[in-house]
């Protein structure tokens, strides 16, 4: 059987897809990386080696995500791309027409303006968290509650409570003032929940035009009370693909079907086999220049594989990665 | 033609007073409140000023309640003022309004910019008509600080806190109803006596100042009503800049050659050289002038306000020396956060004097 | 000798050889600070208050690294270099703030930059700098002279010539030859103010990942003043601030013609930045050309930068192979 793979190893959750040539998704995998994305990548081989038939042929492997480069360097990638492409590749397969994608992930979130089938904007959010995941991780965590049970008593709301403040930090101490005020529970979770969703819309989407069809991926995708937020503060129907939390990796593999296609080379994937290997990692400080990076290094059998974090390449030996 | 502008305190009382006088439909938007807020907030590009997003928030609700000619404050100067009006323009012509953009620059034009400007606004109505419906409103903004001043020294020692507040707030609608000079005048003893009548505690209050960017002192939205906060402390608020003080000089004194912030510039100089736009020099100028007689310094400033910063960084150097405490006012401060910081404030000045004292 | 040090940092990209000439002219030696490392960021940004932006804390950085190895520190506070246009309060701040934030600095030259007062204050301000080191007019005026000269072949060789700042710099210096532009299929604009295009450290290498994924560069120096005005008054009318060329005239141009796409940098909470960035993004959204701008700061990391630089420069290929194959 001929497949494509595609590795999506986030800071939170790392997650694998297989499709057939048809670019039919076969199965897929999804973790909590857990800090460990080594681990996790050779433990989503090793178990998604067992759900695909033996005759498998992996013909191109992509990886995508913040850790893309890694894994790559660990599976032996023919195509190392970034997360926007690849959630963009991955919601137009099923969502040919959609006009805006919103991905919300753990740590980042991003929004992808694609018109005619053809990305022309995106956004990223800066440097805070609070139009992310972990926004509501951390404020359920404080709730001793997990997220699940966030999600559903958020939906029983009926009076949201406003929460201010665009910082994690600040809405905190907002949502304990507003905890000791004497609100319901529940309409504070809802409120959280619009505020993510203002806050995402106001730091990523922000001068961004937002048109449906809408597209919503990404983990926090599960989280119902967040799709009725987006929802009413959009105003409009959001698309939640079946496979929400694995497009990332679809993506990838879609692209590396896409680079069979464009130039039918071999694959560098080094096999089911990986998984079995003890891969080495350390890091230290380059005295090279004043800058005092901290350069990454991953290693096999005492043979170094690649190196990163240098803000110079002296230390970069990465020649399976296409790295800008 | 229906008039829309942003606001800023209890401005609008003197220009409603002003366009009353001369005919013109002048709307006021929503005082300044959480919903203004949101709506700048939202239609504001990321990183801009606090100022920006209100007086932005203002003129989508002016525009809403049917304005169709804004009056933008601009004109030239090194800080971003001057920029708002070329983007604010951009934003509600994306949200859909086709009406007139006016840019009024007061730091150009003075005096005569201003009141051409009336002119136009006012379909040209006869400059003798233009010239009193301004000195009327001029009148208005007189009695409105002249009582806010008192009501500064009010607030600290009043036995039933709240109650120079209130008074105020009944001062302000008084003075907003009042058709001419003599119910003004009026309205102004009238109140002035009231403050005065006030039962008041026999303390000494610490005297605090208050410095900064121009538009975050002057509208008590944007700083949380710092100045009532510490009158609840029982402090006593000091503030050069008020409106009625900037108008006289900016629009008739200035021009002749009288600068009221000569003596402020003196005092910085030996920390900073040279005007760096805003109002950060008089912020460091303030510091230094009245460092003997204030206990301590509240400096507020907009979030990302480069004047201010700058200011910031060279007020811990100067030698004459108090306790200054800087507020970044955005979207993000929150009352329980202020009120915590102000009380911890006042209480280390409250220690510093008993200290000071023994 | 007299050593004057010089920051490389702010307006050392738009004026150093002018300030270099001038200073050697008065015979004194001119000591530049190396480029922007960590340290320089870590240093600098403990001197001043947390919201201070980023180029400022840098500048910082700079003067601290220039302590004890010169005798004056050469900062000019600069408030207008063209009727009626400004400059960000940070400049004309800048040397007392220097002199709060860092007591130890060598004694700081400062001069006043503002053309709105006229051209006899400016002669006066810059024999009051050449005071510093002779008591002879003429000689000021030479090298006043000298160093004007050389800002205008450092502007040619920006604008004719279209080199960057670092290789305009490095010609007239005589370091090293720069390189010629190899040919590659995609042009790159980028557009923010020199000291965030061209400190590497700051913007993480941008221009050198750039070229090593195959593009050509293009920046705002390498436009002529022409080309850069009429952008800039098709797009917000009259010019208010200095640098409104590096963001909206360039950012005009380039999303016109001559560019496949269109990066803008800005520091983190500098209003400015954000206001003149908006104007450029809203033009985009007239046009067909990709625009993104990247944000930053201290914590501004590495991955954020590359994913969204791959990010940008694949949506550029893969519009322009779909454009390919609707073509063929």
């Amino acid at each position: 059987m001929e497949a494509y793979l595609g590795i999506d190893v986030g800071s939170v959750t790392t997650k694998l897809a297989v499709l057939d040539k048809n670019d039919k998704l076969v199965t897929h995998i999804y973790l909590l990386t857990q800090g460990k994305p080594i681990e996790m990548v050779q433990q989503g081989l090793k178990q998604i080696k067992q759900q695909l038939p033996k005759d498998v042929n992996l013909r191109s492997v992509a990886t995508t995500g913040s850790a893309r480069y890694l894994a790559g360097v660990i599976v032996g990638a023919d195509l190392v791309k970034n997360e926007i492409t690849s959630h963009a590749v991955a919601a137009l397969q099923y969502n040919p027409e959609a006009q805006t994608i919103i991905e919300i992930g753990g740590q980042d979130s991003k929004i992808i303006i694609v018109r005619d089938g053809i990305v022309t904007d995106f956004g990223m959010n800066t440097v805070c968290a609070a139009g992310t995941g972990s926004f509501l991780d951390h404020q359920a965590l404080r709730l001793n509650m997990t997220i699940e049970e966030f999600a559903k008593r958020a939906l029983d709301s009926d009076t949201p409570v406003r929460i201010a403040g665009r910082c994690t930090v600040f809405a905190e101490s907002d949502m304990i003032h507003k905890q000791q005020m004497g609100h319901r529970t529940e309409d504070i979770l809802y409120g959280l929940c619009q505020a993510l969703v203002r806050n995402y819309l106001n730091n990523v989407g922000l001068g961004k035009e937002i048109k449906p069809p809408i597209v919503f991926q990404g983990g926090v995708a599960f989280n119902q009370a967040i799709v009725k937020a987006l929802q009413e503060e959009l105003n409009t129907e959001i698309i939640v693909p079946l496979h929400h939390e694995v497009m990332g990796a679809i993506g990838a593999a879609l692209l590396a079907h896409e680079r069979i296609a464009d130039n039918n080379n071999g694959s560098k994937f080094k096999g089911f086999g990986v998984s079995e290997v003890k891969y080495h990692t350390s890091s230290f400080i380059c005295k090279a220049c004043p800058n005092q990076c901290e350069i990454a290094q991953i290693s096999l059998n005492g043979q170094v594989l690649a190196r990163w974090g240098g803000r110079c390449d002296i230390w970069e030996r990465d020649p399976s990665s296409q790295k800008l | 033609m229906r008039i829309g502008m942003p606001h800023m305190g209890n401005l609008y009382i003197p220009f409603k007073a002003l366009f009353q006088r001369l005919g013109v439909d002048f709307v006021i938007p929503p005082v300044n409140n959480q919903h203004t807020l949101s709506l700048g907030v939202k239609y504001s590009p990321e990183g801009l000023c606090i100022p920006f997003k209100l007086t932005l928030g203002n003129l989508i609700e002016a525009a809403e309640l049917g304005a169709d000619t804004l009056l933008v404050p601009g004109g030239s100067g090194i800080c971003r003022l001057g920029y708002y009006v070329t983007i604010q323009e951009q934003i509600l012509r994306d949200l859909g309004y086709n009406g007139e953009i006016i840019s009024v620059g007061f730091s150009q034009h003075k005096l005569s910019g201003l009141l051409k400007t009336i002119k136009h606004l006012s379909n040209n109505a006869p400059w003798p008509k233009i010239i009193s419906a301004f000195r009327f409103g001029l009148a208005k903004l007189n009695a409105m600080d002249r009582i806010e001043r008192i009501v500064q020294k009010v607030r600290p020692v009043e036995e039933v806190k709240g109650t120079a507040n209130q008074l105020f707030t009944k001062a302000i609608n008084a003075i907003d109803k009042a058709n001419d000079y003599a119910p003004l005048k009026k309205v102004q003893v009238d109140y002035i006596n009231q403050l005065n009548q006030v039962t008041k505690d026999d303390i000494q209050p610490l005297i605090v100042g208050v410095v900064g960017e121009f538009y975050v002192l002057l509208e008590p939205f944007s700083n949380l009503d710092v100045e009532s906060e510490l009158g609840k402390l029982g402090v006593e608020v000091r503030r050069t800049t008020f409106i009625s003080e900037w108008t006289k000089f900016t629009l008739f004194l200035n021009p002749l050659g009288v600068n009221e912030k000569k003596r402020i510039h003196k005092a910085a100089l030996p920390y900073l050289k040279r005007d760096i736009g805003g109002d950060g020099w008089e912020s460091v100028g303030e510091k230094v002038l009245h460092a003997k007689e204030y206990d301590g310094l509240i400096h507020l400033a907009p979030f990302t306000c480069m004047p201010e910063i700058v200011a910031q960084n060279i007020m811990p150097s100067t030698k004459e020396d108090i306790p200054v405490l800087t507020i970044l006012c955005d979207e993000q401060i929150a009352k329980p956060g202020l009120s915590t910081r102000l009380e911890a404030f006042v209480d280390l000045l409250e220690r510093k004097r008993r200290a000071h004292n023994n | 000798m007299i050593k004057v040090g010089i920051p490389r940092a702010l307006l050392y990209y738009q004026y150093y050889p002018m300030w270099k000439t001038f200073f050697e002219e008065m015979g004194a030696e001119v000591v530049v600070s190396p480029p922007t490392t960590q340290t320089m960021v870590s240093e600098g940004s403990s001197r001043v208050v947390a919201d201070t932006c980023l180029p400022v804390k840098v500048f910082c950085g700079h003067v601290l690294s220039l302590v004890e190895k010169c005798d004056y520190i050469f900062i000019p506070a600069v408030r207008s270099v063209k009727r009626r246009v400004y400059n960000c309060s940070k400049f004309l701040g800048l040397p007392d703030m220097t002199k709060a934030v860092i007591p130890e600095s060598p004694p700081i030259l400062d001069i006043d930059i503002d053309v709105n007062q006229g051209k006899r204050k400016l002669y006066h301000n810059i024999y009051k700098l050449g005071r510093h080191f002779t008591w002879n007019p003429f000689k000021v005026r030479q090298a006043a002279i000298a160093a004007w000269q050389s800002f205008l072949i450092y502007q040619r060789l920006m604008s004719c010539h279209r080199l960057t700042p670092p290789q305009a710099i490095a010609k007239m210096t005589g370091e090293i030859e720069p390189k010629a532009p190899s040919l590659t299929q995609t042009t790159i604009a980028l557009i923010g103010h020199p000291y965030l295009l061209y400190d590497e450290h700051i913007n993480h290498r941008l221009i050198h990942r750039l070229e090593q994924a195959d593009n050509k560069i293009l920046t705002p120096e390498t436009l002529t003043k022409e080309e850069l005005q009429s952008a800039i008054a098709r797009l917000v009318g009259r010019a208010y601030w200095t640098y409104e060329d590096e963001i909206v005239g360039a950012g005009g141009h380039y999303l016109q013609s001559g560019a496949d796409g269109v990066i803008g940098l800005m520091t983190f909470g500098c209003g400015p930045d954000s206001l003149m960035m908006d104007i450029v993004r809203r033009a985009s959204k007239l046009g067909t050309t990709p625009f993104m701008s990247l944000t930053l700061e201290e914590h501004t990391s590495e991955a954020g930068v590359t994913t969204r630089l791959e990010a940008f420069l694949d949506m550029i290929h893969r519009r322009k192979r779909r454009q390919v194959k609707v073509c063929a």
